[in-house]
Order: C-alpha cells, then sequence, then structure tokens
C-alpha cells in the first residue's frame, strides 16, 4: 500500500518534469547540409543536456523519495524488540572483537538513532531479562552494556511471540526462523570463522574403582581430545570421524579439551564435574556387618553408620536401612530397604522360603546374577512398584521413584540370604552409590551442535539511520537545493 | 514563382559582359571566330566561283596580278544558357532566383543574344533570340515551383554533353552534398566558356533558428536531424558558413567558373549594378 503510495506520488514529478521539457518542434529547413555539419558537437552537447535532464529528474525524484520514506518510516510507531542472544557462541570472535561485542554496540547505535521509537529488551543472559518496550532507553541500554555471554536459553520462540506486534531487531548468531509476517532485522556480528568444538559428551563409570569411560562427540575439528585432571594430562586421544572414546581412571574432577585458538573458546574446553565421595548413610546394628563393610570399602563412599536409636544426619546422598530406626529417615536421593520392611512404605503381601530369584531389566541389578543368591526367607511384594528382582512367587525387590527420590526394598537382607557374601552385594552397593551421585557424569561447557556451528546471519541493519523523518526531510532539502542550483545553472549557460 | 516585372525595365541598360568570342548563329555585336562579312578585316583567300565581287581587292589584284577576296570577322550573338535549379531547398529563394534568371534573359535578348532557360530535362527549355521572345520566357518562368534537386545536375551534365554555350549561367543555392556539387561544378565547366554560378541564399542559410529542441526535416529528401542545441550555435554556425562559402569559392576558381553570392535580402537591381557587373558577367551597354 505504502509502496504503492509512493510510486504514485513519484509519478508526479516525472509529469511535471516532462511539461517543463520544452517540447521537440519539427522543423522544415532547406538542407541539413550545413546542419549535418554542427553535427558531431552537438552529439556531445545533446548528451549533456540529455544528462542534465536526467539528473535534474532524479534530483526531484529523489526529494519526494526521501520525504516519502521518511514520512513513511516516521509514521511506524509499533514498538520494537531488540533481541540479544546471550549464548556462548555470542563470544566468539569477530574481528578484534567478539560477537557479544559488536551485538551489543549496534544494538546501542540502533538505541541513539532512534531515540523517540519505544524499545524493548529480550536478553537471554543469566538470569534472562525481558524489558517492554519503553522510550526511557536508559533501562535497555544498561542492561545491553551488562550482558555477558554464557547461557544457552531459546529465545527464539518469545522473539516469534513479539514480532505480531513490534519489530524485532535480533542480535544473534543463531537460526531465528520468523513468521513470514514478522518484520525482522538482524545486526552486523561479523562473518563466520572456522571454529570446532565438542558438541556432546558422555562420561559414565565403568567401575567401582573409578574407572571413567568418556565418549565425546565433536564438529569442525581434527582433535587431538586431552583430558587433563588438576592441570595434568592423563590421556590424549586421536578423534576418528568426529568421535572419541576414551577410559580414563579417575575419582575426581577432569577435562575435556580441544586445541584452541578458533573463533569460539567455549566450546573447547569441557569440565566433569565429578563428586568424589558419596554421602551414605547406614541404620543398622551391626557396624561391622557385610552392608557396613561393602560401603566401607567403596571407594567413592563417606560412610556414617547409625545405630536405630540414633539421630539421624539431616542430609545424605544415600540411606541404607537394615534396622528400621526410631528417627524419621532423612530425604535421601536413594533410599534402600534391606530386609526391614515394615517402614518402607511397600506393601507385602506375605513371606516365603528359599525362592529363587530372578533378575529384572533394570540399572540396580547391573552386573548382578540374581540366581547365585541363595536367600533363605524373603518378604514378597505386592505388586504395583517397580520390580526389580522377582521370583516365582511375587517380587522379591521392588522400587518407587517420587519427586527425584528413589526407594529401594529387598524382601531380604544379608542376614536371611547369602548376599553379604557374593559379589552380587558389592555390584549392587556400587549401582545404587552411582544412582545416588550428585551430577554424576555431568558435563559443563558442552555446547550444541547448534552452538558450536553457528554462523552470524547477513546483516540487514547496515547502517545507523536518524530519526526517520530528518532524515527524509535532509534529503529532500539536499536534493531540491541541487535541482534548483543545477537548473540556474543550465538555463544561464544556454 | 513571382516574377519582378517593374524591375525588369531598368535591366534594360545592361548587356552580357564580352569574355571571349561568340559562337551563335545569328548576326550580333560579338566578335566570333566565323569569317564572312563584317566591319573588321581578318584575312584574304583567293577568289573563288561565287564569290561577291565587292570583295575582291582590285589594289592587290592591280599590283601582283592575283584575285583574292577581303575576308573580314563576323559579328554573332552570344549563345547564353541559363540552368536555374528549382530544388525544394530553394523554394523560399524561388522568386528572387527566377528574377534573376528573368533579369539575365532580358539582358541577353535585348541585345539579340540567344538566350535558352533550363531547369529540368524533361521540362522543354525555352528559348529566344531577341526581345520578342521575352513574354514566352516570363510565361515559362512563372508557373515554375519548387521541385527536385536531381534533375538540376542532371540537366546540367546533359547541357554539357551538348553543345557548348559562351555563357552558362547556374542560379542556385549549391547545398548539395560534397559529391554532388562537385558533379555540378564539374559539368557546368564542362558546358560553357565562361561559366558563371550565382548562389543564391536565404535567411535560412545566413542566420538559421538553432534553438532546440527541434527535428529538423530536409526540404529535399526529408531526412531527419535532431538538434537540442548549445551555447554558441550561432558562433559556430557563422564560422562554418564562411568556412563552406569559402571553399565553394575556391573550387570554382579552381574551374575558372565565376561565382557570385547573392542573399535574398540584397535588392535584385544592385545584384545586377554590383555584383554582377563587378565579376564582368554584365556591363553597361553603353561602355
Amino acid at each position: 500500500m505504502t509502496g504503492g503510495l509512493a510510486a504514485l506520488v513519484l509519478l508526479v514529478p516525472i509529469v511535471l518534469a516532462y511539461r517543463r521539457l520544452p517540447p521537440r518542434v519539427r522543423r522544415a529547413v532547406p538542407s541539413l547540409v550545413l546542419l549535418r555539419r554542427l553535427e558531431p558537437s552537438a552529439v556531445s552537447a545533446r548528451r549533456a543536456r540529455r544528462i542534465e535532464n536526467v539528473l535534474l529528474l532524479a534530483l526531484l525524484c529523489g526529494a519526494l523519495v526521501a520525504l516519502v520514506a521518511g514520512l513513511t518510516i516516521a509514521r511506524d510507531d509499533r514498538p520494537t524488540i531488540l533481541v540479544l542472544d546471550a549464548s556462548p557462541s555470542m563470544s566468539a570472535s569477530a574481528g578484534d572483537r567478539t560477537r557479544i561485542d559488536r551485538a551489543r554496540a549496534e544494538l546501542v547505535d540502533w538505541l541513539d538513532a532512534h531515540p523517540d521509537s519505544p524499545a524493548g529488551l529480550l536478553l537471554t543472559s543469566e538470569p534472562a531479562l525481558a524489558i517492554s518496550p519503553t522510550i526511557d532507553h536508559g533501562r535497555v541500554r544498561d542492561a545491553i552494556r551488562t550482558a555477558t555471554a554464557g547461557v544457552d536459553h531459546d529465545w527464539t520462540a518469545l522473539a516469534r511471540a513479539a514480532c505480531s506486534d513490534a519489530r524485532i531487531v535480533v542480535a544473534s548468531d543463531g537460526p531465528f526462523a520468523a513468521p513470514a509476517s514478522c518484520d525482522v532485522t538482524t545486526v552486523d556480528l561479523g562473518s563466520a570463522q572456522d571454529n570446532g568444538g565438542l558438541v556432546a559428551a558422555v562420561v559414565r563409570p565403568t567401575d567401582a574403582l573409578g574407572g571413567v569411560e568418556v565418549a565425546v562427540e565433536t564438529a569442525g575439528t581434527t582433535g587431538p581430545l586431552t583430558l587433563a585432571s588438576d592441570g595434568v594430562a592423563i590421556a590424549t586421544v586421536p578423534l576418528e570421524r568426529d568421535e572419541a572414546v576414551a577410559r580414563i581412571q579417575t575419582s575426581g574432577a577432569f577435562t575435556l579439551s580441544l586445541p584452541a585458538g578458533d573463533a569460539l573458546a567455549a566450546d573447547d574446553r569441557a569440565e566433569v564435574a565429578r563428586t568424589p565421595l558419596v554421602r551414605a548413610v547406614l541404620v543398622s546394628n551391626e557396624p561391622t556387618g557385610f552392608t557396613a563393610r561393602a560401603l566401607g570399602a567403596h571407594p567413592g563412599v563417606a560412610l556414617q553408620i547409625a545405630a536405630p536409636t540414633d539421630s539421624l544426619p539431616a542430609d545424605a546422598d544415600v540411606v541404607f536401612v537394615e534396622d528400621a530406626p526410631t528417627a524419621s529417615i532423612p530425604a535421601a536421593r536413594v533410599t534402600v530397604w534391606l530386609g526391614a520392611t515394615e517402614r518402607s512404605g511397600f506393601a507385602v503381601s506375605g513371606f516365603v522360603e528359599h525362592p529363587i530369584a530372578r533378575g529384572a531389566a533394570t540399572d540396580w541389578m547391573r552386573y548382578v546374577d540374581p540366581s547365585a543368591i541363595h536367600i533363605a526367607a524373603s518378604a514378597v511384594f505386592a505388586p504395583g512398584p517397580t520390580v526389580i528382582l522377582d521370583s516365582s512367587r511375587g517380587p522379591l525387590a521392588v522400587a518407587r521413584e517420587s519427586e527425584g527420590q528413589t526407594t529401594l526394598a529387598l524382601g531380604f537382607g544379608p542376614r536371611t540370604s547369602d548376599l553379604g557374601l557374593d559379589v552380587a552385594f558389592l555390584h549392587f552397593i556400587a549401582n545404587v552409590v552411582d544412582a545416588a551421585r550428585p551430577s554424576a557424569g555431568a558435563v559443563v561447557g558442552v555446547l550444541s551442535r547448534t552452538e558450536t556451528l553457528a554462523t552470524p546471519p547477513p546483516p540487514s541493519l547496515r547502517a545507523r539511520r536518524p530519526v526517520a523523518w530528518r532524515w527524509g526531510a535532509s534529503a529532500a532539502l539536499a536534493c531540491l537545493l541541487a535541482e534548483g542550483l543545477l537548473t540556474h545553472l543550465v538555463r544561464r549557460r544556454r | 514563382m513571382k516574377i519582378d516585372r517593374d524591375l525588369l525595365r531598368r535591366l534594360a541598360g545592361l548587356r552580357f559582359g564580352a569574355r571571349g568570342l561568340a559562337t551563335g548563329k545569328r548576326a550580333g555585336d560579338r566578335r566570333s571566330r566565323a569569317k564572312g562579312q563584317g566591319i573588321e578585316f581578318a584575312d584574304f583567300r583567293e577568289y573563288g566561283v561565287g564569290d561577291d565581287l565587292k570583295l575582291v581587292d582590285w589594289n592587290v589584284y592591280q599590283r601582283l596580278g592575283t584575285v583574292l577576296v577581303r575576308l573580314f570577322h563576323e559579328d554573332r550573338n552570344l549563345r547564353i544558357r541559363i540552368v536555374l535549379d528549382t530544388s525544394r531547398s530553394m523554394e523560399a529563394k524561388l522568386d528572387q532566383a527566377g528574377t534573376l534568371a528573368a533579369g539575365l534573359a532580358l539582358v541577353g535578348l535585348a541585345h539579340r543574344d540567344s538566350v535558352e532557360l533550363a531547369t529540368a530535362p524533361w521540362r522543354a527549355p525555352v528559348a529566344g533570340n531577341d526581345l520578342q521572345g521575352l513574354p514566352a520566357v516570363l510565361a515559362w518562368l512563372e508557373p515554375i515551383e519548387s521541385g527536385d534537386a536531381e534533375p538540376v545536375r542532371r540537366s546540367l551534365l546533359a547541357q554539357a554533353a551538348g553543345v557548348r554555350s559562351d555563357r552558362t549561367v547556374l542560379v542556385s543555392d549549391l547545398l548539395w552534398d560534397d559529391d554532388t556539387l562537385e558533379g555540378v561544378l564539374e559539368a557546368l565547366a564542362a558546358s560553357s566558356e565562361a561559366p558563371v554560378v550565382v548562389q543564391t541564399l536565404g535567411d535560412a542559410e545566413k542566420s538559421p533558428d538553432l534553438d532546440g529542441p527541434v527535428t529538423w526535416i530536409d526540404a529535399e529528401d526529408g531526412s531527419e536531424l535532431a538538434w537540442d542545441g548549445t551555447g554558441d550555435d550561432a558562433g559556430r554556425y557563422q564560422a562554418l558558413l564562411q568556412t563552406w562559402l569559402d571553399e565553394i569559392a575556391r573550387r570554382c576558381r579552381a574551374r575558372r567558373i565565376t561565382w557570385i553570392p547573392v542573399y535574398t535580402s540584397d535588392a535584385i537591381h544592385r545584384v545586377f549594378v554590383d555584383a554582377l557587373a563587378r565579376a564582368g558577367v554584365v556591363g553597361s551597354a553603353t561602355a
């Protein structure tokens, strides 16, 4: 609509200019013999006059275009939402600055260029910040200036939602699939640079003695992958098809690193934060029993043994109960009832003697061979909970998870079976300790493939724009002055 | 074309200049190569049967005993051919050119010269030998309108191939391209002992309106030329016109053609008594 109106308005100066041009009359002359001899130099003169006419017309058109454009843009009073992506990839270098530095500068420039335009901000830092459109640009400017890259929030849904009522100025190196109706401009974040990094890492213990298997996926790099603990390299693993698998022995945190020097350092290094010891509480009347010894032998466990009548610590990662305590059981990530099922919360349907246990496919019973366990007597649980150890007479061990806490109940214990004598018991204890380990295998610093490979979109907000109507009026005035001066000179010369 | 008949009366006292010998068939007052009856002695020859006895030189016969007859230069009239350019470019100048042609015819006829007027080859020329023929000349001239350009050259070429005349006067604006002009001047030079070009130029050639933008249309061939004009066109045109006229004068001189430029603003009587007389084309009949 606006474009059509502008085109219509443009017709006016064109028609006026043509009307201003003197009509080319046809005049008969006796002969062109002499006049043709004037022609060679007249060609350049005619061309010069044509150029002059075109220039005058262009100046007039330019003046009107500037006025129309200025007024059109000035009438667009929709607010603008500035989106500043603070994901880790924004710390990639872009020339002499980082992408987020460029983004901050571009957005501040935009605010300077649009002092009268309501502007809001969607900042995906930690914590994420959203400022409603306001003409008080101070808040927005301050928030932009203090933004730092580091957190990968998905801002695209919010931006899509906002673009129905506002224009969006996006400062992000990530993809933003906006609907066609959205008025989206992007700022200049520099060109894409070579970058490689970690895009996936999986860490899992391979045994109860600190063995760790690390599987890494990379992108855009040839490696090698270096694993280090306390700054000392443990292993260097070559990458093969962007993958590497390493097995190391460490009980503490360690780091994964790739050769640095590319655009983004944030995805070249990852830290595997492993809790050294799991806080375990054993409630038992036998501080030297099999369970106490098995837990004590686990290198990753800080064991605390309490009698049923003792007060129990308030926080623990895992609680083993051989004898029901009189006090309440502390909230732990995992609670294991060994033989004492009365207060476990699981319904017991009966008791059986010499059941033959068979395993169920759960991580709790990893490396455990239940058929080798001789059970003298065991409680049988009512159906309902997850069965982790079954028998022909009913479930002998069950599990239930609620609000991040898991409760296991075994219908038998070391006292009513030879479980304590079997290596399966150590594996069971190790499985429980692994499950209770806080953030077990968590890897910090690995970015998603999108983040690692993110390239800035081409900027559509290329230049600083002063206030639209001022810009248009200035350009129109300049065009009109130039047209008037040129017209005067041309007429005077003719 | 409109002939100024009043002007013609004022030209009766002029006659064509005496350059070269007359080749006319009729008796006149111009010296010719022919020998016969006349006033000025030319030569002797032996008497032959049929010779007039009055021509026998009896003194020679008494001294030498030989019968000789005296021969005299015969006075003949001039053979004058006037070619009028009636091309379309002459439209604005045709009245003046026609009056010039009629005046020249009058000057010739008044002295019993043989005068022939021609325009196009398909139009029979008009001829006369004395003033009795003037009405026919005028009647022949007045219906003429401007026409095509090409016949002028063809007419000149055709006449150049025929009997040479004593005077050939071409009345034209000479607005042709170089090749055509060269051909016309060659033909003119070959057609006469004393060729003359009276070049008529009008205001359209002298000071044309050079203001643009304009599309000029050539009256001759209809070709067009778009013109926007520049700042100093008038000055450049005058320099160009002078150069062109100088070039025509040089070419005429090289062919012994008498070149007389005439502008439509010039009074025709003054053209005769000044320009044509100064060039020796005409002179006073009493001189």
